[in-house]
């Protein structure tokens, strides 16, 4: 597994971490190996790398980790590049109607800068009202529909610019 | 058990000589195996670079755990095939371990030849498929190829068809499967990846499809682009036809660790397991005791004693039967019987050896073959003796048992000696070869005297003459060039009889990787006693 | 005259539990009002009975004085305990205390009212004799009269609310134009934040140390000097460590201190436990500052210095038990030093932290008190004031009391916030703190000592290997069994 690690908002560092059985783990920092191990002790943790050991103490909270270590507490946050904030950079520049169903709401217009999960239109289907949101970060190039309008499913509600448009043409 | 005691001298002549040709030997493979998986031209390497692309080397590193042991079967397959333009079969199969399973990787090198299966990848993916099957090992395929060599179609077609049936025979068996769309996926190529439990394709390089758009073209005259008719987004979010689009390799890579991460992980077989131990000889005097002649013999007590756990070992019937020897021993911690030749094999021989495969099958204990074997004695003395029935008895029992089978060619392994020590067709979980071995039907020499006896009986018969010196030679020189040739383990690892060549030090860590993947089988032992036989 | 019989403590957190201790001490069941997020608390779990009071935002369920009132009425209880803050210097509160037969712990509301007016404590102390710096006599009119009263008096000046304390409403001047300009602001902060805009100014000493002389008043006319604490290390105006005896004072100017903060107490009828606190010059001039008539967050230094616990005295003296102890009874035995646990960012300016304690271990050990009122597992929530505990180490020497409070510190472990304690343990350890410069401009002097000491590589590793190795991100089930273990990167 490998993610990164940054201590008390310090920069991010790639670690990778393989367990060996019930005894040690190998580590890599910033791509050099060690060979480390987490043990309870006496309510607390030894953490032991390489051949230094030090008493710690230590909780889990999510992603942050705190650690109470030569005298004073850490805060070390573990995040996973791989996960994306949310946006997918390639939502299609078209949002499609996922069921037939009438427009009760307009929230976009033409031109507007609009952020990924923005509502975008509220339509009613089978008495449910669903909203209709930005798969991406974008610019409205048109709202098919109005108020009131009808529509079937895999209708064209809104389309954003292109990313091409929006970056300029890429080869 | 007991430590082996070993008599080797390295101070001898012999010792030393025997170091040298095979320090050569090890330091050719090496070389082989390193030119077949790197040597590639720059243009190739840029032509990847230019499509955003990993070599298939990188693309290994990203999915293995890191830290974690990687054992590549038959790096040099189609070594000596299709003047040398497709080394490895471009295609790289392994057992390898990710987000901590262990998987059978099959990873397509497109480097050369847009990946094209020739003949031989088909056979290497077959293989692997098999061993998949028979140690349910859960496969990662990670799809690069522009599909079947089609030159060579005819020899591709009806095998080819088969890693399709494997795929939907590994499904139904329960082991997952695992595509990374790297590139085109083809014809029947589309089905490699939709057969699969889950597939990941990466946008703008991965694509499905039965025909590409020149084809369409051709067949309907519909202009499709390729990214529209089988590409990522297309499959995952209209067609279903896969699970997850991507936007480079890296990402594809690490999608395939978590989705890997997600599946149930196997109950190993449980075998008797101590802890790791080291050998206490050294292997490395591997290379001092083996003979450069094929022909010499040696003690395979030896070659044990640089290969299990701290050189113990209790060697079962050690008065009997000497030629086999037999007994328990730890690899790794995992406890082993192992069968190794002293010699030709005699009735006793075998008899023994039958006996103690009855033990290990009935005890559950994985059986380990080195090879050093050129046949079956015989003679009037031995036929008598029923040599050839106790030799169908050790062939009848050793295809039968349930326990996981490994064959070591460590020295010679010909005739039917190799059958009996679960050569290619007879099973073995895994079969690896030492660079210095041969195996063939017989050895060069017996079959130049064979042939050539065969060859003056004819002309007597026919023209009665005596064969001249000339046709005598020609008869030998050609027979001795085939039988060098293709008992040659470079040839035997191109054409796929093995499923590697390793460096005779290497055997420990190869047998244990191999172990522990077979481990991942349960066996369904049959009933029955063992017989004194 | 005798104890109390039951007594309900109107407030929350570490000086509920301060009290709690002492009333079991004394075999007086104890009564806690909670506001529901504190249900599982350690006070309203210590307390012999717990009751729910209401409110919203939470904090206004512990300032309502008609529900303690009610609570403590329902409950059986014949005083109550205000604690500091809320509602301990509510001098109507006290009186309904009083008026609904209930015996309030603590001064007669005559006199917290007299010295929560500033302008009326600080003539009530120059009549007493207790040295005040010059100031106007009352409270400015206008931006006008104040530079006139700044010119007449002297920059710089202070402008401070009548009302005012914890630094709102304060401001200081070092001229005529800064002087208008602070009265605005000054008064418009006070406003704000008392609903009296009334303010008035007096010299103001540069660096100035803070010291305060305790005081113990029985309903027999006793009235006793306790010695002095040294609150000069403050931050945002608030005090963070405390210490007893303060280095700066002589025998000689804690006698005359004493008699004056006696004298002062006396003449307003002071009972109960009370503190006068003064400003001091380098050359231990002191001028009245202002009387808190409570017990004080700090006042666990002098109870270890003098043996005395000020909260079992309370009680007697709200039972009607003379003091039973005279002025020449009182030693200074020892030296003793607290910090104040907060959850706070330091680094960015001392900002209230938030988050959950889930991992809570005090020290123990010879020199060592822990006064605190959390749970492992509890939530330090915005509702409340952020201060987790009180961390006293003591000895006989101000060094040994220093080496103990460090050790202290280092072994005090609050893990799922951030807290100051190695704010705290770098002020200790900082050469002016153990050669006793302390004043209230010492962390604008020492700033160092808000920076953390960044960890060396050696120390990174060991932490990033640790949280990797403890991370549930780093799936655990991802280990690589025997015989790959031993195998490790083999690939041939």
């Amino acid at each position: 597994m490998s993610l990164q690690i940054s201590l008390d908002e310090g920069p991010a560092r790639d670690v990778a971490l393989t367990r060996l059985g019930a005894g040690p783990a190998r580590l890599w920092i910033d791509g050099r190996e060690y060979v480390g191990q987490l043990l309870p002790v006496g309510g607390g943790f030894e953490i032991q790398l390489d051949d230094r050991t030090e008493r710690i103490w230590l909780v889990v909270d999510r992603d942050t980790v705190f650690i109470h270590a030569f005298g004073r507490v850490w805060q070390a946050q573990v995040t996973d590049p791989s996960e994306r904030s949310g946006a997918d950079a390639h939502a299609a520049d078209v949002i499609t109607a996922p069921m037939p169903g009438m427009v009760i709401s307009v929230a976009a217009s033409v031109g507007e800068p609009v952020a990924v999960g923005q509502v975008l239109l509220v339509i009613e289907s089978m008495k449910m009202q669903s909203e209709i949101v930005a798969g991406r970060d974008g610019v409205i190039e048109r709202v098919h529909l109005r108020v009131g309008d009808t529509f079937d499913r895999g209708a064209w509600l809104v389309q954003l610019q292109s990313l091409e448009a929006d970056q300029g043409a890429q080869p | 058990m007991r430590r082996i005691a070993s008599r080797i001298d390295t101070s001898t002549d012999a010792y030393r000589r025997n170091r040298e040709t095979n320090l050569a030997l090890a330091a050719d493979l090496r070389e082989k195996i390193h030119t077949a998986r790197y040597d590639r031209p720059a243009r190739a390497l840029a032509r990847l670079a230019e499509r955003n692309k990993l070599t298939v080397r990188r693309r290994l590193e990203l999915l293995l755990d890191p830290g974690s042991p990687f054992l590549e079967l038959s790096p040099l397959a189609a070594m000596h095939a299709y003047g040398g333009e497709a080394p490895q079969a471009l295609i790289v199969t392994g057992i390898g371990v990710v987000s901590g399973r262990e998987v059978m990787i099959t990873a397509g090198d497109s480097s050369l030849k847009g990946g094209s299966w020739y003949p031989l990848s088909t056979k290497k993916i077959v293989r692997a498929q098999e061993i998949a099957l028979a140690n349910h090992l859960p496969v990662v395929n990670l799809v690069d190829s522009g599909g079947a060599y089609l030159p060579l179609g005819d020899e591709i077609y009806a095998l080819g068809g088969y890693t399709y049936r494997a795929q939907c025979l590994m499904s139904g068996a329960g082991i997952p499967q695992l595509a990374l769309v790297l590139g085109p996926s083809t014809a029947g190529g589309a089905y490699l990846p939709t057969l699969c439990d889950q597939s990941i394709m990466v946008r703008g390089t991965g694509f499905v499809f039965l025909g590409g758009p020149p084809l369409v073209k051709a067949a309907t005259g519909e202009d499709v682009s390729a990214d529209e008719l089988g590409g990522a987004d297309m499959h995952t979010s209209v067609s279903g036809t896969a699970d997850y689009a991507v936007d480079d390799e890296e990402e594809g890579l690490e999608l395939c660790r978590e989705i890997v991460g997600t599946w149930t992980r196997p109950s190993k077989l449980a075998i008797d397991r101590r802890d790791p131990e080291p050998p206490y000889y050294d292997p490395d005097e591997l290379y001092g005791i083996i003979p450069g002649d094929i022909k010499k013999q040696f003690d395979m007590r030896e070659v044990i004693a640089r290969i299990v756990d701290g050189s113990l070992f209790l060697e079962f019937k050690p008065a009997y039967g000497e030629t086999m020897v037999t007994g328990w021993a730890y690899l790794q911690g995992m406890k082993v019987g192992i069968l190794g030749n002293n010699g030709v094999l005699f009735s006793e021989a075998a008899n023994k050896a039958t006996q103690f495969m009855q033990l290990c099958d009935r005890d559950g204990t994985p059986l380990i073959f080195l090879h050093n074997i050129t046949g079956f004695m015989v003679g009037r003395e031995y036929e008598r003796g029923g040599i050839t029935k106790d030799g169908a008895k050790m062939l009848m029992v050793q295809a039968n048992v349930t326990v996981p089978k490994f064959s070591v060619y460590v020295h010679a392994s010909q005739g039917a000696g190799n059958y009996a020590m679960t050569g290619p067709a007879w099973d073995p979980r895994f079969l690896f070869a030492w660079p210095n071995s041969r195996s063939s039907i017989m050895g060069a020499e017996q079959a130049v005297k064979t042939l050539s006896e065969v060859r003056v009986a004819n002309l007597r018969r026919e023209q009665g003459r005596e064969a001249t010196e000339a046709e005598l030679t020609q008869i030998h020189e050609d027979v001795w060039e085939y039988y060098e040739r293709t008992s040659h383990p470079y040839h035997l690892t191109s054409e796929l009889r093995d499923d590697g060549l390793i460096d005779p030090v290497e055997t420990r860590n190869t047998l244990a990787m191999a172990l522990s993947a077979s481990l991942n089988a349960p066996i369904q032992r049959t009933p029955g006693g063992v017989l004194r036989i | 005259m005798t104890l109390p019989g039951k007594v309900l403590i109107a407030n929350r957190g570490e000086v509920t539990v301060r009290i709690i201790r002492t009333l079991r001490e004394l075999g007086i069941p104890s009564v806690v009002a909670y506001h529901a997020m504190e249900r599982h608390g350690l006070a309203a779990r210590e307390a012999d009975k717990a009751v729910e009071v209401f409110g919203e935002p939470p904090v206004s369920a512990y300032l309502n004085g008609e529900a303690m009132i009610e609570a403590a009425l329902r409950t059986g209880a014949d005083a109550i305990h205000p604690g500091f803050g809320f509602l301990a210097e509510n001098a109507d509160f006290a009186r309904a205390v009083g008026d609904a037969g209930i015996t309030f712990i603590g001064p007669p509301p005559s006199a917290i009212r007299a010295m929560g007016d500033k302008i009326e404590a600080k003539r009530l102390a120059q009549a007493a004799g207790v040295p005040t710096l010059p100031g106007s006599k009352h409270a400015l009119s206008d931006a006008e009269e104040a530079v006139a009263e700044g010119e007449r008096i002297g920059y710089p000046v202070l402008l401070k609310a009548s009302a005012g304390g914890g630094g709102k409403g304060m401001r200081i001047a070092h001229d005529s134009d800064g002087c208008r300009d602070a009265f605005v602001r000054a008064s418009q902060e006070a406003k704000a934040a008392f609903g009296d805009g009334r303010v008035f100014l007096e010299r103001y000493i540069e660096k100035p140390r803070h010291i305060e002389v305790q005081v113990l008043a029985d309903t027999h006319g006793t009235v006793l000097a306790l010695g002095e604490r040294e609150c000069s290390i403050q931050r945002r105006y608030q005090k963070v460590v405390e210490e007893a005896p303060s280095p700066l004072i002589t025998p000689e100017v804690r006698v005359a201190m004493g008699d004056r903060a006696v004298a002062l107490a006396r003449s307003v009828g002071y009972v109960s436990a009370g503190t006068v606190e003064m400003v001091a010059d380098r050359e231990a001039n002191f001028y009245f500052l202002e009387m808190n008539t409570r017990l004080q967050v700090e006042h666990p230094v002098t109870e270890l210095v003098t043996g005395i616990d000020i909260v079992a005295e309370q009680l007697r003296i709200a039972g009607g038990e003379p003091l039973g102890f005279g002025q020449d009874d009182i030693r200074i035995g020892c030296h003793a030093i607290e910090c104040r646990i907060y959850a706070e960012d330091v680094e960015a300016g001392f900002i209230p932290a938030t988050g959950r304690l889930n991992l809570v271990r005090f020290p123990s050990g010879a020199g060592v008190r822990v006064d605190h009122g959390v749970r492992e597992g509890e939530a330090v929530t915005a509702a409340f004031d952020p201060m987790v505990a009180k961390v006293i180490g003591y000895g006989t020497t101000r060094a040994d009391a220093i080496e103990s409070t460090r050790r202290a510190l280092s072994e005090t472990v609050l893990l799922g916030t951030v807290t100051n304690t190695s704010f705290l343990e770098r002020v200790l350890a900082h050469p002016a703190f153990a050669a006793g410069e302390i004043d209230t401009a010492f962390l604008d002097d020492h700033p160092e000592v808000c920076e953390h000491r960044p960890a060396t590589e050696e120390q990174q590793r060991l932490l990033i290997a640790a949280a990797a190795l403890a991370s549930p991100r780093y799936e655990r089930r991802h280990t690589l069994a025997e015989p790959l273990a031993s195998l490790g990167e083999w690939r041939p």
